[in-house]
């Protein structure tokens, strides 16, 4: 068969991309790490910025939200192109763990956290975490009308006048927590009342947004979207304060963000020299400096100074390995807020 | 005045003057056709009858009601003037009955049986009520059309070149078939066609339109005989005008002399004659002696057309050459339709022989060069 | 013998394409074997969703099915294709009748103006009302942000329909006595059915589609809430059981549509040369007339530049980070000239084979790529990511799984405007070649594809247009490391930081904008124009 040049040539370009484009889009990895990354990606980029000016290593970022990524993770396994996993709360980090695709972390790496804000297995590590709060509209509420507790937002009372973010991990977490504290029983009930109360919004910067315009009395969100909006411009929260909700109340869980290494990373050097740095002082002097206002947890790090200490915030206890996300999106499905 | 009366129309469409005062009468019951060549204003004539379409200035009136006056205008819907349009113009998303029955009240109990009769006046099998538009053939659809115009029994019928997309066989016996059925039902119709033959045969009064003007209204046979201008006179059919010396009565032109009628002669005048009017002799040999008078012309070319033929032939020896004063006499060539088994070999010397008299072209200076070419 | 085949364009204008079969021979083979395999795969996300279903098995299925939250989201998006469709249906319809039927002032102006707002990526829109009424929300936001966003598609084929319209019938109408309000009803509206069906599909299933204009605004459908899904389990059996309801819906459509439209054509009857309608002289009511339009491109132009200038402004030099921008600018050409270029070659057999050999098999294998073309973006990803981590996991996260994913979401527009100049360059070339000895698939790539490659660039511009603004699809199947245009805008807006997604939004509308020209152009063409 007689073939034209310019037909041959296209067919062969055509046949070499399909050929080409796993290995250039894998190429990527080969030198660096990927991180596979639920947490803030202004934050992350900001850790992986200063990682890569100081060693050299090149982190590649693929960006998601905890679950997702955590359940991707699952699913492919061994073969997962992941070196670190961030994320913004346990739960992912759990799910992962008890998939049992984690790394040991360095005992140096662990040596820099304390054990509160790590699990006990030692497979991942705290590298930051956020307080639970009521954000609430100032103009409409006083001190006296807030909620003493997470549960009491199930009362009838509260139809209709709070918030939340129920797509996103972060509340998820609070749930796990919840779960974790009361029970299923509880837990699940408690959301079954949520879902007449509350009204959804996408996301814990546009909950706190809608208090601040006045359409909504408050929204359970973390602390940190407020800081990082008056150290903006206040635009959005200059008619929102924070209620602490304290007393070891559910309402109280401080959450705490993880980050791992896969035992299937080909890079497991750098990428345990990545987590390493993000629990050490290179990472946590950036939550302190920077504009994350989430809090430090490394041993003898400082938090910004205008946050809330950790220590006064009365935070339940709850071991971190143990919040069960698989659990939490069954139970908000059923009812019926996924 | 007339059933439809036109009076110093006038439109404009920017710098193109459509239509440039026209006036006109159409009786009632009679036959108008308006030919022209594309481009003359004929169709926005007949829109601005119709209504679709308003004239700048001049006045409208149908039987007494004036439809136009200037700008103000009855609009085309509560005109009860009927159109067919040249493509039919059916509506593609309705059945046939539902296309004749579109301008008959929906509730009207006879409804169905006006549909049913208009479709044995057009000659339709009534199976074909149900059927769309495009599953009918151009000779049926056109029928289709001209029910759906006759259908609320319109004062008027507009045919804007209902024709023209027929195939050349259709086309005669569709005409033929409408006419018959529009004089039957003593509508009073405007065809518009470029198709002068068309005209002459379908239409009572003839009415020819060039850049916006009509240059001259009458019967058909008056225009086909007595044309006004060398325009209306080779529009309507072949014509060979040549200018003439006037003498009493008679014309002498470079074919010979021919008798003219009663029209005032201005010598040297353009006389008009038709092709068919001339007839051709063998000069040889001789059944008569040749007089001064008579004129013979050489065949120069034959052209084989099947049923016409064409043959062309140029003066050789004139009984007198009507001469334009101080312009050279140009060679005589012209050109005649022949029957094949009438077609003499290129080469023959042929004597020509005029029947019936010539016609004075009254508006035609007479110059050669205002000559249109003798065909 | 003539046979036809009758379609609709991307912009759902439908286009009667003439085409006179070659010759009796069969294709040549490896042109249908090409074809088939492109239907196969495109039927991939179909078996995805059936195969699941199956997986998981009836009792967990149903569970996931039938529930009350799945009933809120089958209202919610019942509720917003019955409000959204027949208003952009009538204001197109009107835009179009005042732009190409009267003599408004300025027509061409306000036609351009009435397809610009394609430009204009769903969920900048939305962005841009979000951020100028905060407050906005629920059925009603949604219903007033997807007509500014999608009523082009329903007012491009619309006017293009308007165009070609016989005026004679409408003076034939008006001859037998009809108010022109009653020809209006009676005449015209009936002959634009198939323009306003096409379009109103088109719509219905953008509406389905899309995720970004909703979550915003706060508005639950099957697609944010797979989304969601997606976000909270990956590909959990919740998010793969919306795809199924979802994709059920999008089936219902087609079948809805398909049977609307029925069997009928509105050819125009008659050979002789449509007329150009003379536009209705509108007088001393020019001026309100006037309002309609420039209401609407307030509404759906002024409002996006006036919220994206206010943010550009308050931003000021402070968000132009050149570096990442340049950067989501780059990925974002080289995604959208990729998935172009594989969903122009895709189509290519299936095109060939519609024109020149149309017959049952490649009736059913168009029809397969149709229905793939319509069916969201998140179901093709979910299906696709599913696929890749269970079966082929080499691919998983490749670049060659998001343009494959873009080349199934983007064939039916390649298909149309390849098919459509394929149709032009006509046989006798072709057969004039393989008369000289060229073999067929020279005379293919010698002959036809030259002839057709102005056809190949639009439907390369009109994939890329898709590509270009795509969200949910990139956002779950593209490599580590890929930060598109509308993923950064997206990330960025979510965190409210409304000033630095600005200028991701603005390079957006910008490139958007000579695509959705073309687009226009195109259709002025098909009409005559």
């Amino acid at each position: 068969m007689k073939l034209s040049l310019p037909l041959l040539a296209s067919v062969a370009t055509f046949a070499l991309g399909l050929i080409a484009a796993p290995v250039a889009a894998n190429a990527q990895s080969a030198d660096g790490i990927v991180v596979y990354n639920a947490q803030h990606e202004s934050l992350t980029q900001a850790w992986a910025d200063a990682f890569t000016a100081e060693t050299g290593i090149k982190v590649t970022l693929r960006n998601g939200s905890d679950t997702e990524l955590g359940n991707q993770i699952v699913q492919e396994g061994a073969a997962s192109s992941a070196d670190v996993f961030l994320t913004e709360n346990s739960p992912a980090m759990a799910l992962v763990d008890a998939a049992g695709l984690f790394a040991p972390l360095d005992a140096a790496t662990l040596a820099q956290v304390p054990d509160n804000f790590r699990p006990a297995d030692g497979k991942w590590t705290g590298i930051a975490a956020r307080s639970t709060v009521f954000a609430y509209d100032k103009t409409k509420l006083s001190e006296d009308q807030l909620p003493k507790s997470l549960l009491d937002l199930a009362d009838p009372s509260w139809k209709g006048r709070w918030a939340a973010s129920p797509g996103g991990a972060d509340f998820q977490a609070i749930v796990a927590a919840l779960l974790e504290l009361k029970g299923e029983e509880a837990t699940a009930a408690w959301l079954k009342a949520m879902k007449e109360n509350f009204t959804a919004y996408k996301g814990n910067s546009t909950a706190m947004k809608a208090v601040n315009a006045g359409q909504i009395e408050g929204a359970v969100i973390y602390h940190y979207y407020w800081f990082g909006d008056q150290a903006k411009t206040g635009e959005n929260s200059k008619n929102v304060a924070l209620h602490y909700f304290r007393n070891q109340d559910p309402g109280a869980f401080v959450s705490i963000s993880g980050g791992g290494v896969l035992a299937s990373s080909k890079h497991p050097e750098e990428a345990q020299a990545f987590v390493k740095w993000i629990a050490g002082k290179g990472g946590q002097d950036i939550l302190k400096t920077g504009t994350s206002f989430e809090y430090a947890v490394g041993k003898g790090a400082d938090s910004n100074p205008k946050l809330v200490p950790l220590a006064d915030l009365q935070a339940p206890k709850v071991e971190p390995s143990t919040l069960d996300s698989k659990k939490v999106t069954d139970l908000m499905t059923a009812a019926g807020i996924l | 005045m007339s059933f439809l009366t036109l009076q110093a129309i006038r439109k404009r469409y920017g710098a193109t003057m459509a239509l440039d005062g026209i006036d006109l009468g159409v009786e009632r019951g009679s036959r108008t056709a308006i030919v022209g060549p594309s481009g003359s204003g004929k169709t926005t004539l007949l829109r601005i009858i119709a209504g679709s379409d308003t004239p700048d200035s001049g006045r409208l009136m149908l039987g007494g009601e004036t439809l136009a006056d200037g700008a103000s205008s009855v609009p085309a819907y509560r005109r009860g003037i009927g159109i067919v349009a040249q493509d039919g113009a059916l509506f593609p998303h309705l059945s046939i009955a539902e296309n004749i029955g579109f301008g008959l009240p929906r509730r009207d109990s006879g409804r169905d049986a006006r549909i049913r009769e208009l479709m044995a006046m057009v000659e339709l099998d009534p199976a074909l009520l149900r059927r769309r538009p495009d599953q009918l053939s151009g000779g049926q659809q056109q029928r289709v059309a001209l029910a759906r115009a006759l259908a609320p029994r319109p004062r008027l019928v507009l045919l804007d070149e209902p024709f023209s997309a027929l195939d050349t066989a259709l086309r005669a016996s569709t005409r033929k078939a409408v006419s018959d059925l529009l004089s039957a039902a003593g509508v009073t119709t405007i065809l518009v066609t470029h198709d002068q033959a068309e005209a002459l045969s379908f239409a009572d009064q003839v009415a020819v339109m060039r850049q916006g003007k009509l240059l001259q209204v009458g019967s058909p046979r008056e225009l086909y005989l007595r044309p006004s201008d060398p325009m209306v006179a080779s529009f309507l059919g072949d014509a060979i005008i040549i200018p003439a010396e006037m003498a009493d009565g008679w014309a002498r032109c470079a074919l010979g002399i021919v008798r003219v009628g009663d029209q005032q002669p201005v010598s040297p005048a353009m006389i008009m004659l038709r092709p068919e009017q001339i007839g051709l002799m063998p000069a040889e040999p001789l059944t008569q002696p040749a007089t001064e008078q008579d004129v013979f012309a050489r065949v120069v070319e034959t052209d084989f057309g099947g049923a016409l033929c064409t043959i062309t032939l140029e003066v050789e020896r004139g009984a007198s050459t009507a001469k334009i004063p101080g312009e050279a006499p140009a060679t005589t060539r012209f050109s005649l339709p022949r029957a094949p088994m009438e077609t003499p070999e290129p080469g023959t010397l042929m004597r020509l022989i005029i029947n019936g008299p010539g016609h004075i072209l009254p508006n035609a200076v007479a110059t050669t060069s205002s000559l249109p070419p003798i065909r | 013998m003539h046979g036809s085949v009758e379609t609709i364009r991307p912009d759902g204008t439908p286009i009667l394409l003439r085409v006179r079969p070659w010759s009796r021979r069969p294709a040549p083979p490896w042109m249908a074997i090409l074809a088939v395999l492109v239907s196969a795969a495109s039927l991939l996300p179909l078996g995805f969703v059936i195969g699941v279903t199956i997986q998981t098995g009836w009792a967990t299925a149903s569970a996931m099915i039938f529930r009350p939250r799945v009933g809120e989201l089958m209202v919610n998006t019942v509720l917003l294709v019955i409000a959204t469709v027949p208003i952009s249906a009538v204001l197109a319809t009107a835009l179009a009748w005042l732009t190409e039927r009267t003599d408004l002032p300025a027509a061409r102006l306000w036609s351009w103006l009435a397809v610009a707002p394609l430009a204009v990526p769903a969920f900048v829109q939305s962005y841009a009302w979000i951020s100028l009424i905060p407050s906005l929300h629920g059925l009603g936001a949604g219903v007033l942000i997807s007509v500014l966003a999608y009523f082009p598609f329903l007012y491009l084929p619309i006017s293009a329909a308007m165009r070609r319209l016989d005026p004679g019938l409408e003076d034939a109408a008006a001859s037998l006595g009809h108010s022109p309000a009653r020809v209006f009803f009676r005449i015209v509206l009936p002959q634009l059915r198939l323009a306003i069906l096409g379009g109103a599909l088109l719509v219905a299933l953008h509406l389905l589609a899309e995720y970004g204009l909703y979550a915003m605004i706060r508005f639950d459908t099957f697609t944010t809430a797979i989304v969601e899904q997606f976000q909270s389990t990956f590909n959990g059996p919740a998010a793969n059981m919306l795809a199924g309801v979802l994709v059920m819906c999008c089936l219902l459509l087609l079948t809805l549509e398909a049977g609307l439209r029925g069997r009928e054509r509105y050819a125009r009857v008659g050979s002789g040369a449509a007329m150009r309608a003379r536009p209705l002289r509108l007088g001393r009511a020019a001026w309100p007339c006037l309002l309609l339009p420039l209401l609407v491109a307030f509404l759906s132009l002024g409002v996006p530049a006036l919220t994206l200038a206010r943010w550009l402004i308050a931003g000021g030099a402070e968000i132009w980070d050149l570096g990442s921008i340049g950067l989501a600018l780059g990925q974002t050409l080289f995604l959208a000239l990729a998935g172009a270029a594989l969903a122009t070659m895709a189509a290519i057999p299936m095109a060939w084979l519609s024109i020149r050999r149309p017959g049952r098999l490649q009736r059913l294998l168009e029809g397969c790529n149709y229905i793939v073309g319509s069916l969201p973006g998140v179901v093709v990803a979910l299906a696709l990511v599913t696929i890749t981590v269970r079966v082929a996991l080499p691919l998983y996260q490749t670049l060659f799984t998001i343009l494959v994913a873009y080349a199934l979401m983007f064939l039916p527009r390649a298909l149309i405007s390849l098919r459509a100049s394929m149709a032009q360059a006509p046989v006798e070339l072709e057969q004039a070649a393989a008369s000289l000895g060229r073999r067929p698939i020279h005379v293919l790539w010698s002959v036809t594809m030259r002839l057709a490659a102005p056809g190949a660039a639009a439907s390369m511009a009109l994939v890329s247009l898709g590509v270009f603004n795509e969200l949910t699809a990139t956002q779950m199947l593209a490599p580590n490391g890929t930060r598109t245009l509308a993923m950064a805008f997206w990330s960025l807006s979510g965190e409210i930081d409304y000033a630095a997604a600005a200028p991701y939004a603005l390079i957006m509308v910008l490139f958007s904008m000579p695509l959705t020209w073309l687009l226009y152009v195109q259709s002025r063409r098909s009409a005559g124009r």
